[in-house]
């Protein structure tokens, strides 16, 4: 297991969607083409059909999808980024491009339906969580934090961490629970025929 | 087959002697703990197979049937167990290797993880809540993960406590509870264990016994007019009952208790076992000792120990009554069958999905032929899938012709025997002696002050006496037994000490 890349701070990213304009929350921004753009700028890579087709799939589902691709097109232009993804370490291993689309996919399709984007922006917690999330999809480390430490935090600060735990929680306290009224009942009493003593 | 499943019917209560037994075997009192009807227990029963079982518990020799029960196996888990005996015949007779992660003549024994293992490990991890918990806090993707290396491994401490406890713990969220069926697991310590079965999975050990008989040259097919197999247990209290095998062309089986007190009339117990006359016997040493000195006609096809270690010379006895193969199988309750003995050597793993490990006691996996404990992983039960579950018993993995193999295989809790001097003397050099002398079983106690106990069962134990005092150079006193029963109740342990850091 290789160790993920080192990308910025998230204190940088967080001051980044502080500073971004009202317009990414734009409805009527047209998403793929700013993914497509982002693709050229950050790596070169210019989007073809088949990708493009999934892109908008994801990307054009809701007013959410659109603001929440472009704040991340934002993020991927972040200046601490953009000379790592084609020269420096973001651009090894899995491509920039698939890093760069990794993370649109992640926010747009995770992120975006239990935090909405306006929070990515106004919301100090709403930052770090985007700003977190954006790393782990591009597979990068936050800068002066190790993994077990970045993960750490994740999950303190991840919503749909926190959603996904409280969930599998209450069903396992549930199963705990049918377990024992099954095995209560006679018909796991009686026994099944044994063949071998082992 | 023409038969037709019979229609369901609720099964006559017949009248029973009450048995003096004490309160504490209670639930060894006549079929209470009998709950389904005849159609519940054998879903696929055909009218042979109903005249079959019928003639086995009406036989007028036939103990006292203390309970009933089937093998619930319906039309599905009949494909799937046709499909599991096709696989095993595709195999050929070449004897017992594993189906993964073995290749045939290549050392080493301890080989890489098998491709099923890393589906399992991350299977698990997404839905048996321990793992789910332990990928939570450390922030695991399951789908991400793999190697076994990775994975803590669990004892008998982590399925201590009942479905309120560990077991909860183990059984995975995403499987349906309907077919589940509680089973136990005694060990030769502690508590009982309480452990989760599904009926295929437990009929499965009856298409790995046809396939081990095949290795050894034995066609088992059903017979008629015979048993097709007998479970033997000789104890104060044991369930018995009559069954069908529905994936065994649905032929009769019985458990049976040598113990003269589950018996009607003197003599019953050996004019049923003539009478029946069991194609298998499946049993553990203490019983089948006592069944070979039985003065029964039987003609076994083979008979299959496990339990408790079989010593050289309890299975000469056996080859010498029988003249059959003789198989030794090692597994444990929550694990099922691991490996086997054929010819008294080292216990070849067997064919199911099983990946063995040997460890040492910080978890790390020791050279092929160091002793270590062993450690495996199981993806055959759907209720109970384990990831690295440490035996408690001790062995060596050694490459045979026939495959992998455990060397030198010793119960659980291995004990160290003290040296006069103060050094440690694993057991393992105790039981090759007291094999050489010809013992059929034993139980050697270690006191505080370092004198040591033998029980001797056969064999030459005044010989044994004096080896032991050379090895050891301790006192030894001896008390030879007459039968299994001096050897202790239940499983008994061969080493006990109570010594600090001996046991």
């Amino acid at each position: 297991m290789t160790a993920a890349p080192t990308g910025p701070s998230v204190a940088a990213l967080m001051q980044r969607l502080a500073g971004g304009s009202p317009d990414l929350l734009d409805p009527g921004v047209n998403a793929v083409a700013l993914v497509a753009d982002t693709l050229v700028d950050t790596c070169g890579v210019v989007l073809d059909r088949p990708t493009r087709a999934l892109v908008r799939t994801d990307v054009d589902a809701t007013d959410d999808a659109r603001a929440a691709a472009a704040l991340t097109c934002w993020l991927a232009l972040a200046p601490g980024l953009r000379a790592a993804w084609s020269a420096g370490p973001a651009g090894q291993g899995a491509g920039a491009a698939e890093r760069v689309l990794a993370a649109v996919r992640a926010l747009v399709t995770e992120l975006a339906p239990s935090v909405p984007p306006r929070r990515w922006i106004e919301d100090p917690a709403g930052r770090e969580e985007a700003a977190r999330a954006f790393l782990r999809a591009a597979g990068l480390l936050p800068a002066g934090e190790s993994a077990a430490i970045a993960q750490d935090r994740w999950s303190a600060i991840s919503t749909a961490a926190r959603r996904d735990a409280e969930r599998e929680i209450a069903q396992e306290a549930r199963r705990t629970q049918e377990l024992a009224r099954r095995l209560a009942e006679q018909r796991a009493k009686e026994a099944v025929a044994q063949y071998t003593y082992v | 087959m023409t038969d037709q499943p019979t229609p369901e019917r609720v099964t006559a209560e017949r009248a029973e002697p009450e048995r003096d037994l004490p309160d504490v075997l209670g639930e060894y009192v006549p079929r209470s703990a009998v709950a389904l009807t005849d159609a519940q227990r054998w879903p696929t029963q055909t009218v042979a197979g109903e005249r079959a079982l019928r003639a086995v518990r009406e036989h007028p020799h036939a103990p006292e049937w203390v309970h009933e029960c089937g093998d619930r196996l319906d039309a599905g888990d009949l494909a799937a167990l046709a499909d599991l005996a096709a696989d095993y015949a595709s195999r050929g007779d070449r004897g017992p290797r594993a189906r993964a992660g073995f290749e045939p003549a290549a050392p080493p024994a301890q080989p890489d993880q098998p491709e099923w293992v890393g589906a399992l490990v991350r299977r698990v991890h997404a839905s048996v809540p321990r793992y789910r918990r332990i990928a939570r806090l450390h922030g695991l993707d399951p789908a991400a993960l793999g190697p076994l290396a990775d994975v803590a491994p669990i004892g008998r401490a982590e399925l201590a406590g009942g479905a309120a406890g560990g077991l909860a713990d183990l059984v995975p969220v995403d499987v349906e509870l309907d077919r589940l069926i509680e089973g136990s697991s005694s060990g030769s310590t502690g508590s009982a264990l309480v452990i989760a079965l599904h009926p295929r999975s437990v009929a499965g050990d009856l298409m790995l016994l046809r396939h081990l008989l095949r290795g050894v040259g034995v066609e088992w097919r059903p017979e008629p007019g015979r048993l097709a197999l007998a479970s033997v247990v000789a104890q104060d209290a044991a369930f018995t009952y009559a069954s069908t095998m529905s994936a065994f062309g649905h032929a009769p089986m019985a458990r049976v208790n040598l113990d003269p007190g589950g018996w009607r009339r003197p003599g019953d117990r050996e004019a049923f076992l003539a009478a029946t006359d069991p194609q298998v016997i499946t049993t553990s040493p203490w019983p089948l000792l006592e069944l070979a000195d039985l003065d029964a006609d039987l003609h076994p096809l083979a008979v299959v120990s496990g339990a408790a270690a079989l010593t050289p010379a309890a299975r000469a006895r056996v080859r010498d009554r029988w003249g059959v193969p003789v198989l030794d199988l090692y597994g444990l309750r929550e694990t099922g069958p691991l490996a086997v003995s054929t010819d008294g050597g080292p216990h070849v793993l067997v064919p199911r999905r099983i990946h063995v490990e040997i460890l040492d006691p910080a978890g790390t996996p020791v050279a092929d032929g160091v002793r270590g404990e062993i450690v495996v992983t199981v993806d055959d039960n759907p209720y109970l899938p384990l990831l690295r579950y440490r035996t408690g018993d001790v062995a060596a993995l050694v490459h045979t012709p026939a495959g992998p193999a455990l060397a030198g295989l010793e119960g659980r809790e291995p004990v160290r025997l003290r040296r006069g001097d103060g050094a440690w003397s694993d057991c393992i050099n105790a039981t090759q002696l007291l094999q050489a002398h010809g013992l059929l079983g034993w139980r050697l106690h270690q006191l505080a002050g370092g004198d040591l106990t033998l029980a001797a069962l056969g064999g030459d134990p005044a010989a044994a006496r004096l080896s032991l005092e050379r090895l050891l150079d301790q006192p030894v006193t001896v008390t030879p037994v007459a039968t299994s029963a001096g050897l202790g109740a239940g499983k008994p342990r061969r080493y006990t000490s109570d010594l600090p850091g001996g046991a």
